[in-house]
């Protein structure tokens, strides 16, 4: 198997399949991680192709963490979602306050089961919406896409012990809000 | 309290994958500046290419119309425009079909999609489990095998070519490392005590199993085991075919003897 070493230097050389395979092995990851930050596939999709179109746009800086690409792809990836308008995070709100679908069979219940993961998406984000950016991100590195403290800190080009605290800091936020969410019920 | 647990992780789509990657690809391809820059490089590329084809040439040449290197990078730059959202809807397309654009490179549709380009209608003539499948048309056929990803091989001819290429394996990798190497074909009518050996790298000796569908009578040879780097220092794969008191030996070229997929790169 080609090691993702030998994939980045190809890039870095200009291989625009070296491209085409770094997106093969990663795209899933990437895409999912698109969705966990904008709530939305389609934005998702588009957002998963802008990170691929950056990293060829900076392939001679792609670095590897432990011989993989994967830490530095997700950082490129939370700075394309980062960068997504604030309108989006309003329809989320938006949507969150929407019914799931009645699911319907075979083609349709695909899509509604597309539809019924954003609207879960969407209320789970509006749950945070009241974190700071920079501990979302953390969250959904270390939380959502299973990174460790370490993957993280290279993804976000910060030293480890700010993954902790922020980590640390979004999780007593989170508490502290849901004990409040659950007072006021 | 709200659940904080996001729904589970999909795999893109495959009309979406399709497009993404096409569209990287014509994008990378059309960046002039990296082509400035490549200039040095593309010039050692251009004569490692000369000389690898003309060693290639040199060793007979396998591979003829149908047995070059696959087109990972599809002449799809009209799709690199368009946008999934719009796409066509994944209902399941014919064979026949060959004017949906498609993704029938790009490795992740059922096989009768992945089919549509390498052997346009194609029908399914046998199957070995749930994952291997053979399609005749005409005097041609094709292996497909799913394993997650749809690999599509080269069409061959129903009479099998005395030469390596008719024993060429596809190699799907997987993210752990591992390799699984796939390979298929038919066996000569009238042939008798017919038997295909293939040898590995790791050291493993599989024999083909066998299969009736469509009339004939078809092998199969699947490995999966651990890659170890650079396969280009492997000892390479090597076949035994017997059959009729016949003994022939195929010694498989790393790359034009291991990359026998149609539908999606190496």
């Amino acid at each position: 198997m080609v090691t993702e070493e030998a994939l980045v230097e190809r890039l870095r050389d200009g291989d625009p399949e070296a491209l085409a395979a770094l997106f093969d092995r990663h795209g899933d990851r990437i895409y999912n991680h698109c969705f966990r930050a904008t709530g939305d596939w389609g934005e998702a999709e588009d957002a998963t192709s802008t990170v691929f179109l950056e990293v060829w746009r900076h392939r001679r800086r792609v670095r590897l963490h432990d011989g993989s690409a994967l830490p530095w792809l997700y950082g490129v990836a939370t700075n394309v979602c980062r960068n997504l308008t604030r309108s989006r995070r309003r329809r989320l709100r938006a949507l969150a306050a929407l019914p799931r679908p009645e699911p319907v069979p075979d083609h349709a219940e695909r899509v509604a089961d597309r539809l019924g993961s954003t609207a879960r998406m969407a209320a789970v984000l509006a749950a945070i919406d009241d974190l700071p950016p920079r501990e979302r991100e953390v969250l959904g590195l270390v939380a959502w896409s299973g990174l460790t403290y370490e993957q993280a800190a290279a993804a976000l080009d910060v030293p480890v012990g700010t993954v902790r605290s922020r980590l640390s800091r979004a999780r007593a936020r989170l508490t502290d809000l849901t004990d409040r969410g659950e007072s006021d019920d | 309290m709200t659940d904080l647990t996001p729904p589970p992780d999909e795999p893109l789509p495959d009309q979406t994958r399709a497009r993404i990657r096409a569209g990287l690809l014509a994008a990378a391809q059309a960046d002039p500046p990296a082509r400035r820059w490549l200039v040095p490089g593309a010039v050692a590329a251009a004569v490692l290419l000369v000389a690898g084809g003309a060693a290639w040439a040199v060793r007979g040449g396998d591979g003829g119309p149908d047995g070059g290197a696959p087109p990972v990078a599809a002449s799809s730059s009209s799709t690199a425009t368009e946008r999934g959202r719009h796409a066509p809807s994944d209902e399941p397309t014919a064979p026949e079909d060959t004017a949906d654009p498609g993704d029938h490179w790009a490795g992740y549709g059922p096989c009768a999609q992945e089919l549509r380009y390498p052997l346009p209608g194609a029908e399914l003539a046998a199957t070995f489990d749930d994952h291997t499948s053979i399609w005749v048309k005409g005097d041609r056929f094709a292996l497909c095998d799913v394993r997650g990803r749809t690999t599509v091989q080269q069409p061959k001819p129903l009479t099998p070519a005395d030469k390596a290429d008719t024993y060429a394996v596809s190699s799907v990798y997987t993210g752990s490392g591992e390799v699984t190497r796939v390979a298929g074909g038919i066996v000569p009518d009238g042939a008798t005590a017919f038997d295909v050996l293939y040898t590995f790298p790791d050291g493993e000796t599989v024999p083909a199993e066998t299969a009736v569908g469509g009339g004939h009578t078809w092998w199969r040879v699947v490995h999966t085991y651990v890659s170890r780097g650079n396969e280009m220092k492997d000892p390479p794969i090597e076949v035994t075919v017997s059959y009729s008191g016949v003994q022939e030996h195929y010694t498989l070229d790393w790359a034009t003897g291991t990359c026998a997929q149609a539908n999606h790169g190496c």
